[in-house]
């Protein structure tokens, strides 16, 4: 959040002094005049800020992204090195672990030892392990009797579909919401943040429940009786989206109120323009950014509560399987579910981050510097 | 120009709204002269202003409620004289009633009695596991802000790893290894919750770090270890009952929804997730059994929500 909310600092000042922000940098001065003229000071600093010329900009921005993609890649391989740690530091013999209910089973046992190398020095274990999943081979449930990437394959889909859903869906409810939720009406923020406090505190889990029991059997709407079907698809994505898009809308509406109160909003007002056009105009754009970078941030949180709302729902998908793991202790499993919606929540995280990187010169001179 | 100047008028009053929640003043300042009303009417007005203007309405109604939950977290006894087990098949799914005030459940046992008994579950495993999130934080976040560089390095990539778990999976993960339970609940939510906590003590102690009281602390000749223990670990503590009423909600809900999973106490515990779970399948016959719990539930976040949020603006503003 600091290195979003800084430049937004840096540049008020800058619109306060009548002062273009890049001091410090030598520009060329052809447009000396326009810059200077502090009706946008947000957009001239944004136009001017990156390096000076476009070879280098572009190197600039190609050099982030690698590090950017860099970085992800490495808090992936962190992360798969931490579970395999897990099964490893978990009280009990790891065989047994990993066999669950079959651990009196000769022949099975010899395969989970072979193909976990498990007769091997742990650090060739570890070898093992990193070889073996990108490759798509993370064990064989036990319970479910199946090879996990199998499983996995099948599970992926409906989840990421529902989470893709709920991640538009809960854009739009924002969006909507905070619309409403900043116009210029006297006293509307009071009454709006007491509804938002509600519904941001209503369990997900029982928001679903209420959700299925009103609409679905009592109106009769979105049956969820073919889960095939798109109606099937509604419910769960409301479930997930509502407490999401109040959440945005909560950073989106502070985001809109805090530029309000910025230089070039007042500015803009003395131009003439309507609190409500300096709302939508100005305010909107300058607030959106945290939120964008929110929405990547969020994935994690609909991936998890997927968990919950297709347990309600009877939806197939990586939250069920989640839990049936869970339940039995199927450690193949669950690592397997554990890896794919990390790694989907790694790539969510990174394209949003990326497409910020894209969109706002202000992240690429900020990078890198101390927060 | 007379209608810009209104609506600029309106502006700022709403941002008073915002800053102090006590807005009244504001209006009083302003209305009396427009309004032509008598000096009675004005002087009744303001006195009532004047009383109402320091009260925190949300406090109003969050701070009866956190009495409420808790006193039946600790004597679940004092208000209701019901056992949350004693089943009379005869009394299945009565709805609300006189006898029953939030009805029974399949098994005929009292759900209001079965509320109460069970805050102390919900509660406890949630202000267990924003303590012990908070109290990782702080090891964490103090580890990478005081430390050498090297140190931050890795402790915040560690974060990063632990942050791109998604939040319930992590939980779930663990719970898979350590087993079922309220102890093995509160270990899984608070390791869940370390990274927002970690990172924010970390970007608090670097504030306090380049704080013009360090600055001249080290031109007096303090040691590093010094500024540490009277200036950098004092601001940490200061705020940390804060962080744990904020997380305090999101813990209640984490642990009612892993409960709800069967993942957290067992039956016939009535913990609120628990009794979610159970009532869910006979919604249709007697809806009282899934909303209650969950009006329980939503009434605790909420208060705690409030006050976590009071407490923190009034912290900030002790600063200013």
């Amino acid at each position: 959040m600091t290195t979003i909310s800084d430049p937004a600092a840096q540049t008020g000042q800058a619109a306060k002094t009548g002062q273009p922000a890049q001091t410090g940098q030598p520009r060329p001065t052809a447009e000396p005049a326009q810059s200077a003229q502090p009706s946008q000071p947000g957009l001239s600093t944004i136009e001017d800020a990156p390096a000076t010329s476009t070879g280098g900009r572009a190197r600039t921005l190609a050099w982030l992204i690698t590090k950017r993609l860099g970085s992800a890649l490495l808090v992936l391989w962190i992360a798969v090195t931490l579970t395999f740690l897990a099964v490893h530091i978990a009280p009990g013999d790891t065989v047994s672990l990993l066999l669950g209910e079959n651990r009196d089973d000769p022949i099975a046992r010899a395969q989970v030892i072979s193909r976990w190398g498990l007769d091997q020095p742990i650090w060739s274990q570890y070898l093992t392990y990193l070889g073996r999943i990108p490759s798509g081979d993370l064990g064989v449930s036990y319970t479910l009797r199946r090879p996990v990437a199998e499983l996995l394959a099948q599970g992926a889909a409906p989840t990421l579909i529902l989470t893709f859903a709920a991640t538009v869906t809960s854009l739009l409810i924002a969006l909507v919401a905070t619309l409403i939720n900043t116009a210029p009406v006297r006293g509307l923020r009071a009454a709006t943040s007491g509804i938002q406090l509600v519904v941001l505190s209503l369990p997900p889990f029982w928001l679903a429940i209420l959700l299925l029991t009103v609409v679905s059997f009592g109106w009769g709407w979105f049956s969820i009786v073919d889960q095939n079907s798109w109606q099937a698809l509604v419910l769960p994505t409301l479930a997930l989206a509502i407490p999401m898009g109040f959440y945005l809308t909560q950073v989106l509406s502070d985001g809109v109120f805090r530029a309000i109160e910025q230089p070039f909003a007042v500015t803009a007002r003395s131009r003439g323009l309507g609190p409500a056009a300096v709302r939508y105009r100005h305010a909107f754009r300058h607030a959106a950014l945290p939120a964008v970078h929110l929405v990547g941030l969020s994935v994690g949180g609909l991936l998890g509560g997927a968990v919950i709302v297709e347990q309600i729902f009877g939806r197939p998908g990586l939250g069920q399987l989640a839990v049936s793991a869970v339940t039995v202790k199927d450690v193949p499993l669950i690592l397997g579910v554990t890896l794919v919606s990390t790694a989907a929540f790694i790539a969510a995280s990174t394209v949003v981050d990326l497409i910020g990187i894209v969109l706002d010169p202000r992240l690429r001179r900020t990078q890198g510097a101390p927060a | 120009m007379s209608a810009p100047a209104e609506t600029s008028v309106t502006d700022q009053s709403d941002v008073v709204l915002a800053v102090a929640a006590s807005s009244p003043s504001a209006d009083a300042a302003v209305a009396p002269a427009a309004l032509g009303s008598s000096r009675r009417y004005r002087n009744v007005r303001d006195t009532v202003l004047k009383w109402s203007a320091g009260v925190h309405w949300d406090l109003v109604f969050a701070l009866p409620i956190l009495a409420i939950v808790a006193l039946a977290a600790i004597a679940p006894g004092a208000l209701t004289s019901g056992d949350p087990l004693d089943a009379n098949p005869r009394e299945s799914h009565l709805p609300p009633g006189p006898e029953h005030l939030a009805g029974t459940d399949l098994l005929g046992r009292d759900v209001l009695t079965r509320i109460i008994y069970g805050t102390r579950y919900s509660v406890l495993i949630g202000l267990g596991a924003s303590t012990l999130g908070v109290l990782l934080g702080l090891l964490v976040g103090l580890g990478a802000a005081v430390g050498p560089r090297w140190l931050d390095r890795v402790i915040s990539r560690f974060v990063d790893v632990v942050a791109a778990f998604p939040g319930l999976l992590l939980a779930m993960f663990l719970i898979t290894f350590t087993g079922r339970g309220a102890g093995n609940l509160v270990l899984a939510l608070g390791v869940g919750a370390l990274p927002q906590y970690a990172r924010l003590i970390r970007a608090n102690a670097f504030v306090t770090l380049g704080s013009g009281y360090v600055e001249q602390a080290k031109t007096f000749g303090l040691t590093s270890r010094r500024i540490v223990w009277r200036h950098v670990l004092p601001n940490a503590l200061g705020a940390l009952p804060i962080m744990i009423t904020i997380g305090l909600g999101g813990a209640i809900i984490g642990s009612s929804a892993l409960s709800f999973l069967g993942l957290g106490p067992q039956p016939p515990a009535a913990e609120w997730g628990l009794l979610l779970a159970e009532s869910r399948t006979y919604l249709r016959q007697a809806w009282w059994g899934a909303v209650f719990p969950g009006v329980a539930l939503t009434s605790v976040v909420v208060a705690a929500t409030v006050l976590g949020q009071n407490l923190q603006r009034r912290y900030e503003r002790r600063d200013r």
